[in-house]
């Protein structure tokens, strides 16, 4: 077996036994980068300079001590930051090495990874599609066995629908579970950092590394991280019919249907559930969403660090622009106010399904990986894409995506969503449906 | 809600607040499709929100304190180490009119 290939449950195993050696470990990674990377562009840079530890792949947009950092954005090329993100301290103090930092729309701003200015990363499974986004890299080279596991970051989809499109494992965390000191902020109320692997076990062991209050992030939360295994037997599962949209691709809602039947065979109960239309999520979370960006990016002044703001691309400038006008006199009422009070009401919405469900059950993503170029010309391309997990998102909510599935080769997702700091109860149902099935076996030919 | 086209005067003076230099093609283009985005996000007018108070955050978390102590931070070398022009260790800025 090549030792690239591993989970990173079998990385840390076999180096405890001595199996094999972190040289080694690394050699097979690295040799992987160098024979894929010409067709799957996950990486936009290969840290030359690792020689001990668990080779894990980190999303562009981590500040990585002496590793240049550009958000594959145009305006950080260069950039190489005096500091680590908390994430990439938390893995290094675990035995984790930063292999590489992965591609990704630029800014976060997408869900195809090919608003990149450092081009647009191959979806493994058939390089003329995308991988999603805006984590792709990450979900790519983990598929692709590129590194033993991944760090992505999600503010609305981030890290679920590329882990959905390439066919991984992709935890969401609750917001303020997982700090966010380090991390080039999108939209600052939504970000989430969570790890993208091969299994949910990895999830699970990566997860608890990085997950704990920050005194660097005051929006970290002090709840205890535990890891507590919960029966499935005592659960309730709601399937909201909502998230099982006409539109979507035929094939991907019978998929996830499948899966729930699964769960209930392990025994938990299905219930039909009703939620408010996450079309409107994506509108609540496109006017916060942009707001946030025009704010956070607001530093890039070419001062301090980075280029001129010319070097923004066509997708930036949009959402800047949106979120300055929905800001500005006359309109803050109308929209940002506006949003803030429906976000309220989704928030109460999954409170009240919370009372009668454990857990929610739904497509990740409407369809399976689309082809190269889907993004183009289309200003909502990335929300209309994210829209069953945008609803989750804005309230602050933990969610994973499970392979479940295959449509002509293209991996489905189904994901699973819970109350704020119900990670331990999402995982324990994930771990139990992953042990049921293969899908998470199966790998592309590359 | 607010009207939904935008008119060339509102994205001049959004690029302005924006601190974004625009081409006029760029202008253009930009204007139609944030006026396609503010059609898009219109329809949350027909949700009746009149008793709903906003959300000003999910964590529910209330102050975060902790001891006033001067902790290491970053060097002057290492803070000035991306800037692109620096002057007896400090930053150079263009001139700031107010």
């Amino acid at each position: 077996m090549e030792l690239n290939t591993l989970t990173l449950t079998q990385a840390i195993e076999g180096l405890k036994t001595r199996t094999f050696s972190h040289a080694e470990l690394i050699a097979a990674c690295t040799d992987r980068i160098k024979s894929v990377e010409p067709n799957i562009k996950a990486f936009i840079t290969v840290n030359q300079k690792v020689t001990n530890g668990i080779p894990i792949a980190v999303k562009d947009n981590f500040n990585t001590n002496d590793i240049e950092t550009t958000a594959a954005s145009d305006i950080l090329r260069g950039y190489v930051p005096p500091y680590d993100a908390t994430v990439v301290r938390k893995l290094k103090e675990h035995g984790m090495m930063i292999l590489g930092k992965t591609n990704m729309d630029a800014f976060a701003h997408g869900s195809s990874t090919e608003a990149s200015d450092f081009g647009a990363t191959s979806n493994p499974w058939d390089l003329e599609r995308l991988p999603g986004g805006s984590s792709g890299g990450s979900a790519a080279a983990v598929i692709a066995d590129e590194c033993i596991a991944a760090i992505g970051s999600e503010t609305a989809g981030s890290i679920r629908q590329p882990a959905s499109w390439c066919g991984v494992v992709g935890l969401k965390p609750t917001y303020g579970r997982v700090s966010r000191y380090g991390l080039i902020a999108m939209a600052s109320s939504t970000d989430s950092p969570g790890p993208i692997t091969k299994t949910v076990a990895d999830a699970r062991i990566l997860y608890e590394m990085l997950a704990g209050f920050d005194p660097y992030d005051a929006t970290t939360g002090h709840q205890p991280v535990t890891s507590e295994i919960i029966n499935i037997k005592h659960l309730t599962i709601g399937v909201p019919k909502q998230y099982f949209r006409s539109e979507a691709q035929n094939g991907v809602n019978q998929r996830v249907l499948d899966a729930a039947k699964v769960l209930e065979k392990l025994g938990a109960r299905l219930v039909d559930l009703s939620l408010l239309d996450p079309e409107y999520a994506v509108s609540v979370y496109t006017i916060l969403q942009r707001a946030e960006v025009s704010s956070n990016l607001a530093r890039f002044d070419g001062i301090r660090f980075g280029h001129r703001r010319d070097q923004f691309n066509e997708e930036n400038k949009r959402r800047i622009m949106l979120g300055n006008y929905t800001l500005s006199a006359g309109y803050y009422d109308a929209y940002y106010a506006k949003a803030q009070k429906v976000r309220t009401l989704f928030i109460n919405d999954f409170h009240k399904a919370f009372d009668a469900v454990d857990l929610i059950i739904g497509p990740t993503s409407p369809s399976t990986a689309l082809k190269k170029g889907a993004s183009k010309d289309h200003v909502m391309f990335g929300e209309l894409q994210d829209i069953l997990v945008e609803p989750s998102t804005i309230a602050g909510l933990p969610g994973i995506n499970l392979p479940c599935g295959f449509i002509e080769r293209l991996p489905v997702g189904m994901q699973l969503i819970g109350p704020q700091w119900s990670e331990d109860k999402i995982l324990s149902v994930a771990q139990m449906y992953e042990e049921q099935t293969l899908w998470h076996t199966q790998r592309p030919k590359l | 809600m607010a009207h939904k086209k935008l008119t060339r005067f509102e994205i001049k003076h959004v690029a302005k607040l924006s601190n974004l230099l625009l081409s006029d093609p760029e202008l253009e283009l930009l204007g139609k499709e944030l006026s396609e985005t503010i059609e898009f996000i219109d329809h949350l007018s027909e949700i009746n929100t009149d008793d709903t108070p906003p959300t000003s955050q999910v964590g529910g978390k209330t102050n975060e304190f902790r001891e006033d102590h001067v902790l290491p931070g970053l060097s002057q070398k290492e803070a000035l180490k991306n800037a692109k022009r620096t002057h007896n260790g400090y930053f150079v800025s263009k001139i700031q009119w107010s």
